[in-house]
C-alpha cells in the first residue's frame, strides 16, 4: 500500500478528448503510437497565403453548430471530459454529489472571450445583430456551466492565465480541498480552436506551417490544438466515507496525488519569457517545497514544450541546470498547444504515465539543439518512480508547476 | 477563510481615481457628467449615457514612454493597482506579494480592435500587438512587470461572482503561507459592443423603455490585503472578515449595505420597487449614478463599506447611499445573483474589530 503525506490531494478520476480521441483512454494510448500529423482546420478558413495545420477534435456531434446551442464548444467539450472524470472516479450517482461542497476550477482562453466574429461583422455593418451569440458566450462560462449541468453548489472558477490556466486551475482546485473549503473539486481545462486565436498567433510569427517540432534545432513555432481534461479531486475525509458507505466502486487506491504546486511570474514581458527562466525555476522550487520533495526523487519531467524558439530555449535551459539527469518530453507534437487546456490534459497524461511506468518519445524532436544542450526523450521508456512534475509557461509571464505522486512505498 | 487585513484600496471610475475621491463622490460632492454615445439597436436608436473612467493619473506612477504599449484595459488595472499600493503605503514586492486580476469580459475593446485588423486589413495583416493585449492576462503581466510583482499571478473571469472568487483566492494564498501581501482586484472597460449588448437587454427585461440616467460603466478598483493579525496595528480599512457563496438571503443582526444589482446576464434594476420589502430600512447603496452600471459593482460596494467604517462618516447622502445611517462595527455587503434559481447571493462580511 503506497503511504502519502496528509496534505497531497487525492485525485480519483481523470476525463480529457483530444485530437487523438475523444476519451481519455484513446487519446493516452495514442501517445506511445505512431505520431498522427496536424491538419487544416474542418470547421473554418484561414486567408493566408501559408497554410497553418492545426490539431483538431475528430468528428464527432460537438461539430453541430445549431444556432440555437445554449453553449460554447469549449463548454460543451468540459461537459464531456468531466462526465468521464466523474464516472472515472466512481461518481455513477451524480445526485449523490448535491450533498457535498463541490467546487469547479477551470482554465481556458477562448471560452471566456467575447470575440463572435459574424456577430461583429454585422456589428460594424449596423446590422444590429441578435444577441444569440453574445447569450451563449455569456451562458458559457466553463465553470458556470459545469457548476449548472452537474447541479454542483460549491465555488466555481474560470482562470484565463493564457497557456497555464488548467495547471494553474489544478492547483487552486487542490488547495480548496486542502484548505476545507470543498469535498471535492472538478478541476482541469478546456479550448477550441477559433479563428480569432489562429490568426493571432499566425500574426505573432509564433504558428509553424509544418508539424511542430518541440526542442528540436529545428523547431520553427507551434500548431494550435484543442481539447478539454478534467480531474476529480477529492479530500481524504469524502474518499474514506465513500469506502465505507460503499458508494465508492473503486477497488484501487486513487489514481494518484497533487503532492505540490508551485506559481511564479516572470514579471517581464508580455509575450516573451525571462531569458534564464526566473519565474520557471521558482515555480518548479516552490512547488518541490510543497511536497517536500528533493530534485533527484523526480522521474520525469512533462515539460510545456510548445515549439516556439523562447519556450523551448527557457525551459530546456532550466530542465538542464535543476534536473540534469531527469527525463522529460513535450506531448504538444501530438495534441498541438491546446491553450487553456494544456496544462490539465498534460497533468492527466503525467498521473496515467506514472501508473503505468511508462513515458513516450518526444515527438518531433530529432536534433538537439546547442543553445539548449539537453535533450528530450526520444523513444517510449519505462520507468521506476513514483513522482513527476508537470509545467506550464504563459504569456504574461506565468509559470505554473505540478508535483505528482502515486505515493511513497 | 482566514480574516484579511484591508490595508489600501485603488478605485478608479467616472467619478475620479483614488480614495479621496470615491470618499467625496459617495458624500454626493462629485458630479459625474456622462459621455452620450449613440447606439442603435434593433428597437430604436439611443443616446446611451456612458460612464468614462480616465486613467490620465497613472502618469504619476508610470513613464509615458512605457504607457504606449497599454490599451485603456490595462492602463485601468494599472492605475487601480497602483493606487491601492500607494494607499497602502508601503507595499512591498516581489516573490511573497500575489497578484489576482478578475473581469468579467476582459479586454473586450482590444479583442474588437483585433476583429478590425482581420477586417479590415485580411488576416495576414492581424495586428500581433492588439492580440497580445486581448488576451485576458495581459494587465496581470503589466501589472507585475511595472511592480515586479513575481509571486503568483491569476486572471480570473466568472461574472458577478469574479470579486468574490478573486477574495476567496486571495484568502487561501495568504492563509497557505504563499504571500504576504497582495494586490488582487477588478477591471471592466467599455466598448460600443458592451453598449449594444447592454441596451438591448435593458429593452428586453422593460419593453417600455423608461428614461434612464445611469447607462454602462467602466473601472477599476483594487485592494491591497495581508493577513489580519491579532497583535498588528489595525488595518487602515478594517478586516474582511468572510465571504458566503449562494446563499438564501443576507443576515438580519448586522448593518446590511443592500447593492442594488442585476446579474452578469441581466441589466441592474435602479427602480426603487425592485427593492425587497426585507431590505429597505437597510443601507443601500446606489453607485450606478457615479460610476455607472459596472458588471462586478459588488467590489465598490466594498470600498463603500470599507469608508464608511474607517471614518464612521454620516453617509446620508440621497444620491448614493441611502437611510439609516451606520452605527456599528461590522457591514454586510449583500450581492444578489438574480440569474440563480432559486434566487441567491454572495455576502461579504467588513468590520473594523479583529475577530
Amino acid at each position: 500500500m503506497k503511504q502519502r503525506q496528509k496534505r497531497w490531494v487525492p485525485i480519483t478520476g481523470i476525463g480529457a478528448l483530444s485530437c487523438l480521441g475523444l476519451d481519455f483512454g484513446s487519446t493516452y494510448a495514442a501517445l506511445f503510437k505512431e505520431r498522427q500529423l496536424p491538419t487544416l482546420p474542418r470547421r473554418f478558413k484561414l486567408g493566408h497565403k501559408i497554410s497553418y495545420p492545426v490539431f483538431e477534435l475528430p468528428p464527432s456531434k460537438l461539430d453541430l453548430s445549431d444556432p440555437r446551442e445554449p453553449w460554447l464548444r469549449t463548454s460543451r467539450m468540459a461537459i464531456a471530459a468531466a462526465t468521464e472524470a466523474l464516472t472515472d472516479a466512481g461518481w455513477n450517482d451524480l445526485s449523490e454529489l448535491k450533498h457535498l461542497k463541490v467546487g469547479v476550477c477551470i482554465g481556458t482562453t477562448v471560452g471566456g472571450s467575447m470575440n463572435d466574429e459574424k456577430f461583429y461583422r454585422d456589428f460594424r455593418d449596423q446590422k444590429t445583430p441578435d444577441m444569440q451569440p453574445i447569450n451563449r458566450y455569456l451562458n458559457s462560462n466553463p465553470a458556470e456551466v459545469l457548476a449548472r449541468v452537474f447541479s454542483l453548489c460549491g465555488p466555481r472558477l474560470t482562470v484565463v492565465n493564457a497557456c497555464s490556466s488548467g495547471t494553474d486551475a489544478i492547483s487552486i482546485g487542490a488547495e480548496w480541498i486542502k484548505s476545507g473549503l470543498c469535498d471535492l473539486v472538478l478541476a482541469g481545462g478546456s479550448d477550441e480552436l477559433c479563428r480569432v486565436t489562429c490568426n493571432g498567433f499566425i500574426s505573432l510569427m509564433i504558428s509553424d506551417p509544418q508539424p511542430c517540432r518541440p526542442f528540436d534545432q529545428s523547431r520553427n513555432g507551434l500548431n494550435l490544438g484543442e481539447g478539454a481534461a478534467m480531474l476529480v479531486l477529492e479530500s481524504e475525509k469524502l474518499l474514506q466515507q465513500r469506502q465505507v458507505s460503499g458508494t465508492n466502486p473503486r477497488s484501487a487506491p486513487p489514481r494518484a496525488f497533487i503532492a505540490g504546486s508551485g506559481s511564479s511570474c516572470d514579471a517581464w514581458h508580455l509575450t516573451a519569457p525571462h531569458p534564464e527562466g526566473r519565474g520557471l525555476r521558482r515555480a518548479l522550487e516552490l512547488a518541490l517545497d510543497d511536497a517536500k520533495i528533493e530534485p533527484e526523487k523526480i522521474t520525469f519531467i512533462n515539460a510545456h514544450g510548445t515549439a516556439t524558439n523562447n519556450n523551448d530555449l527557457t525551459e530546456g535551459k532550466v530542465l538542464k541546470e535543476l534536473f540534469p539527469k531527469t527525463p522529460f518530453f513535450s506531448t504538444k507534437g501530438h495534441t498541438g498547444h491546446t491553450l487553456g487546456a494544456a496544462g490539465a490534459l498534460e497533468a492527466a497524461f503525467t498521473i496515467a504515465m506514472l501508473q503505468e511506468q511508462k513515458i513516450p518519445q518526444s515527438s518531433g524532436f530529432a536534433q538537439i539543439d546547442p543553445q539548449i544542450d539537453h535533450a528530450p526523450t526520444k523513444s517510449p521508456q519505462t520507468i521506476n518512480g513514483t513522482f513527476a512534475l508537470s509545467q506550464s509557461l504563459a504569456f504574461g509571464g506565468n509559470n505554473s508547476a505540478l508535483l505528482i505522486s502515486l505515493g511513497e512505498d | 477563510m482566514i480574516p484579511l487585513a484591508i490595508n489600501g484600496i485603488g478605485p478608479v471610475g467616472a467619478f475620479g481615481a483614488g480614495m479621496e475621491k470615491w470618499h467625496s463622490a459617495l458624500n454626493g460632492n462629485i458630479d459625474v457628467t456622462p459621455e452620450t454615445t449613440i447606439i442603435k439597436t434593433r428597437d430604436g436608436v439611443y443616446n446611451l449615457p456612458i460612464f468614462r473612467a480616465s486613467s490620465k493619473s497613472l502618469a504619476n506612477f508610470v513613464k509615458s514612454r512605457k504607457l504606449r504599449r497599454l490599451d485603456n484595459f490595462s492602463r485601468l488595472a494599472l492605475l487601480g493597482a497602483a493606487l491601492a499600493a500607494e494607499d497602502a503605503e508601503p507595499t512591498i514586492m516581489g516573490p511573497r506579494t500575489g497578484l489576482i486580476v478578475a473581469s468579467a469580459h476582459g479586454a473586450t475593446a482590444t479583442t474588437f480592435a483585433f476583429l478590425d485588423s482581420v477586417i479590415n486589413d485580411g488576416d495576414a495583416l492581424a495586428s500581433p500587438t492588439l492580440f497580445s493585449n486581448s488576451v485576458h492576462n495581459a494587465a496581470a503581466s503589466h501589472i507585475a512587470e511595472h511592480f515586479q510583482i513575481t509571486g503568483p499571478n491569476l486572471s480570473l473571469t466568472q461574472g458577478a461572482d469574479s470579486l468574490a472568487m478573486a477574495l476567496l483566492t486571495a484568502a487561501q494564498w495568504l492563509e497557505s503561507n504563499r504571500i504576504d501581501t497582495i494586490l488582487c482586484g477588478i477591471v471592466d472597460c467599455y466598448c460600443d459592443v458592451l453598449g449594444y449588448c447592454w441596451q438591448s437587454y435593458q429593452q428586453q427585461c422593460n419593453p417600455e423603455n423608461p428614461p434612464r440616467t445611469y447607462g454602462p460603466g467602466e473601472g477599476s478598483l483594487f485592494f491591497q490585503l495581508s493577513r489580519a493579525e491579532a497583535n498588528a496595528a489595525k488595518p487602515k480599512y478594517g478586516y474582511l472578515n468572510k465571504i458566503a457563496l449562494n446563499i438564501a438571503a443576507p443576515p438580519t443582526t448586522e448593518s446590511l449595505i443592500y447593492s442594488r444589482t442585476g446579474s452578469d446576464t441581466k441589466p441592474r434594476s435602479t427602480d426603487s420597487k425592485s427593492v425587497p420589502e426585507a431590505y429597505k430600512n437597510r443601507l443601500q447603496i446606489e453607485t450606478t449614478t457615479i460610476c455607472g452600471d459596472l458588471p462586478i459593482p459588488a467590489s465598490f460596494d466594498l470600498a463603500a463599506a470599507a469608508i464608511i467604517l474607517y471614518d464612521r462618516g454620516t453617509y446620508n447622502q440621497k444620491k448614493t447611499l441611502t437611510t439609516p445611517p451606520f452605527t456599528g462595527s461590522t457591514i454586510c455587503c449583500w450581492q444578489p445573483q438574480n440569474h440563480r434559481k432559486p434566487l441567491t447571493g454572495n455576502c461579504y462580511w467588513i468590520t473594523n474589530q479583529y475577530d
